[in-house]
């Protein structure tokens, strides 16, 4: 009985590893690890499936199992299934699979393997604050039937996943908040990859959060995201050395950095990082989150609810939102998302839409879907 | 940049012109493409960039063992700047990247190690068109893999796709001999379509060559500023590319078998431009219209007629405008 993993990124993997732990699950797991950067060729990720693999019995390197497509476009035929599952059950050793764990499953390469493996549980570890809002597609019945867990990171106190299933959150540790007195601290963002920005708009965002990082402290160390190209990374330092800002990169993971920095202030657009540090007791600011609302295309883009959340918390100009007031947000704004798919959620989406004033309003919805959706339309 | 040492094994040349965006993709690819960096020698000709495209190159000289970097004071046209590369390359093997594209890890040296253990002239291989995450593996039309071949012996058949109408130029490598022999030059008159002339040109020249298989060379698509989505008099390129073609395979002593490959390919170019979704300009479709007609009137009369005959009922009607402006003869 083996558990199959399909995970692209180290907090999918840690995330899963302890659900795993917390379930009481005993046999084998092979991870399918994959990297989804637009280019996975040009990251340093291709090292990154095989590592934490203490938890995996075996590792298979998917884009290379794919090459030279790209795991985000692996969407075979009906047909071909049943004759890919024999053929993958033999090549990636996993004998009777018992259990699926995935990261993602709103894209291939992870709604592939599940419908490879189409009569087994699905347990959906979301690392990210994605897992607080609707599933990213309209879901086949034959995969929402199977999942039986939606794991989560408990990233924001008080706010509860929308997705009609059952759910259960892990304890994220973050290192201790000392005095603050090293550099301000920049976390990168794949905005490209996420299809909030381009080249150039990644480019000019980085730089401005370096720009007010630098404002914060003496110094600023810049780590940028493992897909973030290498020429982006560098016209980025470029444009921060013409402009005379004392900024350093630091590669690594943002939570080593953190208690090997002690930083003045962590600056981002909108990690769930921030979050959890702030919990943690950091100074956090998060910038150009109304820019990546404004950017979030179309209206159920997949991004549009962890910069929502991180708008809602830590966006400038407004005042952070309570628990309350944050849920029924995150549930309107799914409404409003894939309304089909949680009509149980026009009503409240109907309440605090009428009820929210007109700046924020417009913050978080769009005149012609909310008219469409016969919602009320504030400002 | 001063270096020192025996010559290269490969000289890649990259021609790049406001790249800045993706340059770095390129030239990232190509570093550790080989165990020894000394093995590779790297050629970016910046041709009056307005961008940082330059400076960008240069900030790879860590990662590249090799990096000479060239510029051009104001563009010149990417013949002329790989033709500038190739000139200063001292590899014994030489290659090319556009700047937009890249290369899997592991390309190069397979190339390399293929056309090293057969000890051909040129070799060439598939192309991974990318756009986004999506990619599509282009084969090279030729099913005879990883063997010697005769380069005259892939350029037909007429009625399907073959070696000489795969023009992506960076998926192959080529011995420096070629270049000594004039068959590597890129013809600087060309607006577009050089690398067409330039395949024709190699294959006709009758080496030896082998299509092989590789980890594969990645060609970007659906950048707003490519040939394939400009909509202007550029589009006539490929007029004057094939007009060039057609002068040598006239001189050749098979030209009767090549010439109906030649009039096809007119008339298949032709039609794919007059039915994109963005129209043409009235303009410039009257010129392609009368272009086309003029290269295949260039054409003995029964080639033409009979490519027409070929042509199935929806691409005649595209062409019809092609075909009415033939004399009897021709169509």
């Amino acid at each position: 009985m083996t558990a199959l993993v399909v995970a692209r990124s180290a907090a999918g993997r840690e995330l899963i590893a302890a659900a795993r732990r917390l379930s009481g699950a005993t046999g084998d797991a092979v991870l399918v690890g994959y990297v989804d950067a637009v280019i996975p060729e040009l990251t340093d990720g291709m090292a990154g499936p095989g590592r934490g693999s203490d938890d995996f019995a075996a590792v298979v390197d998917l884009n290379a199992e794919l090459a030279p497509h790209h795991p985000a476009e692996w969407r075979p035929a009906d047909n071909e299934l049943p004759m890919l599952r024999r053929i993958l059950c033999d090549r990636w050793a996993c004998g009777t699979v018992s259990e699926l764990w995935v990261e993602d499953l709103d894209h291939a390469p992870a709604t592939t393997i599940a419908r490879i493996f189409d009569d087994v549980e699905i347990h959906v570890a979301d690392p990210g604050l994605r897992a607080y809002g609707p599933a990213g597609t309209r879901r086949p019945q034959q995969l929402q039937q199977r999942i039986v867990t939606l794991w989560h990171r408990h990233l924001v106190p008080g706010l509860a996943p929308v997705e009609p299933v059952p759910t259960r959150a892990v304890a994220t540790a973050a290192p201790a908040a000392r005095a603050g007195l090293g550099p301000a601290m920049v976390i990168g963002a794949d905005l490209t990859g996420d299809d909030l920005a381009g080249p150039a708009g990644e480019i000019d965002l980085h730089v401005e959060l370096l720009r007010h990082a630098a404002d914060a402290a003496a110094a600023v160390v810049f780590s940028p995201h493992p897909a973030m190209p290498p020429a982006r990374r560098w016209l980025v330092l470029r444009e921060a050395g013409r402009l005379g800002l004392p900024v350093r990169t630091a590669c690594g993971r943002i939570d080593d950095l953190v208690a090997d920095l002690d930083p003045a202030l962590i600056v981002g657009c909108a990690p769930a990082a921030l979050l959890r540090l702030q919990t943690a007791g950091h100074r956090v600011a998060a910038l150009g989150t109304r820019q990546l609302l404004a950017a979030s295309s179309p209206y159920h883009h997949r991004g549009r609810v962890p910069v929502t959340i991180v708008d809602a918390l830590l966006g400038s100009d407004r005042q952070p939102a309570g628990p309350q007031e944050l849920q029924a947000l995150v549930e309107a704004v799914t409404f409003v998302m894939r309304p089909d798919g949680y009509p149980a959620l026009r009503e409240p989406a109907a309440r605090l839409m009428a009820d929210l004033p007109a700046s924020l309003w417009g913050r978080y919805f769009r005149r012609h879907r909310a008219e469409r959706l016969g919602l009320p339309i504030r400002g | 940049m001063p270096v020192s040492g025996a010559a290269p094994r490969v000289s890649i040349v990259v021609p790049g012109l406001d790249a800045a965006d993706y340059l770095g993709d390129a030239l990232t690819s190509l570093a550790g493409q080989f165990a020894d960096p000394d093995d590779l020698e790297v050629i970016y000709v910046d041709d009056g960039s307005a961008d940082a495209s330059a400076e960008l190159a240069e900030a790879h000289a860590g990662i590249l063992g090799r990096l000479v970097v060239l510029r051009n004071p104001s563009p010149t046209g990417v013949s002329a700047a790989r033709n500038l590369g190739l000139a200063r390359s001292t590899g014994r093997l030489l290659g090319f990247l556009d700047a937009d594209d890249w290369l899997m890890p592991g390309q190069l040296s397979a190339l390399a190690d293929g056309l090293d253990a057969l000890g051909c002239d040129f070799v060439r291989t598939d192309v991974v068109h990318v756009n986004g995450r999506d990619r599509t593996l282009v084969r090279a039309p030729e099913p005879r893999r990883n063997r010697v071949l005769d380069a005259r012996g892939s350029i037909l058949p007429v009625e399907a796709n073959s070696m000489v109408d795969l023009p992506t130029v960076a998926a192959g490598l080529y011995r420096r001999e070629l270049w000594e022999q004039n068959l590597l030059h890129f013809d600087e008159d060309l607006p577009s379509a050089e690398d067409r002339h330039l395949m024709w040109r190699l294959h006709l020249a009758g080496g030896s060559f082998a299509v092989l298989d590789s980890p594969g060379m990645c060609y970007r698509r659906g950048l707003g500023g490519s040939l394939t989505q400009a909509n202007d008099g550029r589009r006539l390129g490929y007029l004057t590319a094939y007009d060039r073609i057609r002068e040598l395979v006239e001189r050749d002593v098979r030209a009767a078998d090549f010439a109906p490959k030649l009039a096809r390919t007119v008339l298949a170019i032709t039609a794919q431009h007059l039915s994109r979704d963005q129209p043409l300009s009235a303009d410039t479709g009257q010129r392609m219209v009368a272009g086309a007609a003029a290269l295949l009137r260039s054409l003995p009369p029964a080639v033409s007629a009979h490519q027409i005959a070929c042509l199935d009922p929806r691409r005649r009607q595209v062409l019809a405008a092609v075909i009415d402006a033939l004399p009897r003869g021709w169509r």
